[in-house]
């Protein structure tokens, strides 16, 4: 009997010994949890998520989902937009998102586009991952300047263009493998060129959105995704409106989807300059001139943008002026390198049709490009305290009818032929060489301007 | 048995067939049917046919059995997945890394 009784109270002690180390390591993994959070949303939390044109819906343990919503302006002034979903839940699941966001926030400050960066995020997340985990991601660039919207789509839902003017709704779909998983050599970062005007919407969401299980085991599924697309008459309520159908099918509310809305809209002001500089300001190159020719073989592959801008913003006179000098070198580089070297007609971008024939086109030249140059000459001159950069960018190609282009009006309205009167725009004293092989642009600092 | 596996008479080709729910459930049953087999088989048969439903950790499962079996050299072919299957296969573009029909 005694043993009986004995055995019984060893039995309540076990429990109640478990039971207390169950609560402990309870403790412990959600204050780990906490802190975790704490140190990520000081990484992640810092780009422009909260900017006017941009709508979302998260979970505060999002990330524990494994899911990724990141926002970021250019330099020039478009907007970067990341939704990622890595593999798992918990912290394996979390703890590839860090150097993620690292690289999407450094690289965009810097001015590099879409291709370089998801090339170092491709091959970050292979070096640190395990095989068994990867990266479902949408990296877009808005960019309400050029009225386009360039996307990259690996492994992710169907996102959604929805332009206003035509109501046409235009699916992104996935064209790529995961991120994290295809070595550095074979990675793909082809991307997608669209027109999107002011006004025009882009949806992203995760895929717990679609595979939300409702009665009967059915899944909620994209037809009845885009029946709510088809039935939104506010784009502000869209988000809500899904949320809604997904708990009316549900029978609950979801915490662990993930949507985003972003609208193309001019920035009031262009991206503040969000390089960190670690000098002290004391040294600043003030009288120095640099000539670069980027050949064939180097225009194919490499980016020659976000290496300038570097260079010039040692010189402290122009930080201020950072954005509106990256947009102006961004357009003439582009339009040297498009129209010039690769000789595209930007008629060809009077529609959407005509739009991604161009940029395949784009695609196909550079791809066999042989013969050919753009150059870039760099000018910096003090003038008392004050001075003055000169920007000339050369293309070989074979210039165009500047009369004809100068004497038409400053229409910011056209899909085609942006690029110069956006520079005309940003930069008033740009001008070109008779011949169009040529353009020049000036910009001061220290009240000379 | 939701993994089941057998390797043709000459040794050269192995068939694992998954029945349910591919997900991470059966990561440890997925993994024993290929990871003690010697010699390797040069080819490798991942039979949906009675699988209702794949996650993306089976998606996972099959990187891990393709570096397994050689990564870009390997032979693995994915049979007989249902529509929907074939959607989230689709969706992840697998199609680049494996032989599904």
């Amino acid at each position: 009997m005694s043993g009986s009784i004995q055995r019984l109270r060893r039995l309540q002690q076990t429990i109640v010994q478990q039971r207390d180390q169950i609560a402990r390591h309870n403790d412990y993994l959600l204050n780990e949890q906490r802190v975790a959070k704490a140190v990520f949303d000081r990484v992640a939390h810092s780009g422009c998520l909260n900017a006017p044109n941009i709508r979302y819906l998260q979970s505060p343990y999002a990330l524990f989902n494994g899911d990724l919503l990141l926002a970021a302006y250019t330099p020039s002034g478009d907007t970067h937009l990341l939704l990622a979903d890595f593999t798992g839940h918990g912290l394996p699941a979390a703890i590839g998102a860090m150097p993620l966001a690292e690289v999407f926030y450094s690289m965009t400050a810097k001015g590099y586009g879409l291709a370089e960066i998801l090339r170092e995020m491709n091959a970050k997340l292979k070096r640190i991952l395990p095989v068994d985990m990867f990266c479902c991601a949408v990296l877009l660039c808005v960019s309400a300047q050029r009225r386009c919207v360039e996307v990259w789509n690996g492994g992710m839902p169907d996102g959604y263009l929805q332009a206003a003017l035509s109501g046409e709704r235009t699916a992104l779909t996935s064209q790529h493998l995961p991120l994290g998983v295809l070595r550095a050599e074979v990675f793909d970062h082809a991307t997608q060129v669209m027109p999107m005007l002011p006004g025009d919407q882009l949806f992203l969401l995760t895929d717990g959105v679609i595979d939300t299980c409702g009665p009967d085991q059915q899944l909620f599924g994209v037809e009845r995704l885009e029946r709510v697309l088809d039935a939104n008459r506010h784009p502000l309520q869209l988000i809500a409106e899904v949320e809604q159908a997904l708990r009316d099918f549900q029978g609950q509310a979801r915490d662990d989807v993930s949507m985003v809305q972003i609208t193309s809209q001019l920035p009031a002001f262009l991206g503040v300059p969000a390089i960190v500089y670690s000098d002290s300001g004391q040294c600043s190159p003030r009288d120095w001139s640099a000539s670069f020719e980027f050949r064939a073989s180097t225009l194919r592959q490499f980016n020659p943008l976000p290496f300038l801008l570097q260079l010039l913003m040692e010189v402290h006179g122009l930080r201020a002026q950072g954005p509106v000098i990256h947009a102006v070198l961004a357009e003439l580089y582009s339009n040297a390198l498009e129209h010039g070297v690769l000789g595209l007609d930007s008629r060809l971008k009077r529609d959407t049709g005509g739009f991604a024939h161009y940029y395949q086109q784009r695609k196909e030249r550079l791809a066999t490009l042989k013969y050919g140059f753009v150059r870039v000459s760099l000018q910096v001159e003090p003038i008392g305290e004050s001075g003055r950069l000169l920007i000339q960018v050369e293309d070989s190609g074979a210039g165009f009818d500047v009369a004809r282009v100068m004497a038409r009006p400053l229409d910011l309205d056209r899909l085609s032929g942006r690029g110069v009167s956006l520079v005309r725009q940003l930069c008033p004293a740009a001008r070109w060489a008779p011949d169009g092989r040529s353009a020049t642009v000036e910009f001061s600092w220290g009240g000379l301007a | 048995m939701a993994v089941t596996s057998e390797v043709s008479a000459d040794g050269s080709k192995l068939t694992i067939a998954i029945k349910g729910r591919f997900d991470f459930a059966k990561h440890q049953e997925f993994r024993d049917a290929y990871e003690e087999l010697s010699p390797a088989p040069a080819c490798v048969v991942v039979d949906l046919k009675d699988a209702t439903y794949l996650d993306s950790s089976a998606l996972g499962m099959l990187l891990l059995l393709r570096e397994h079996a050689g990564g870009d050299d390997s032979d693995i072919r994915v049979v007989n997945s249902s529509p929907d299957v074939r959607k989230i296969l689709g969706v992840s573009n697998f199609d680049k890394l494996f032989d599904i029909n």
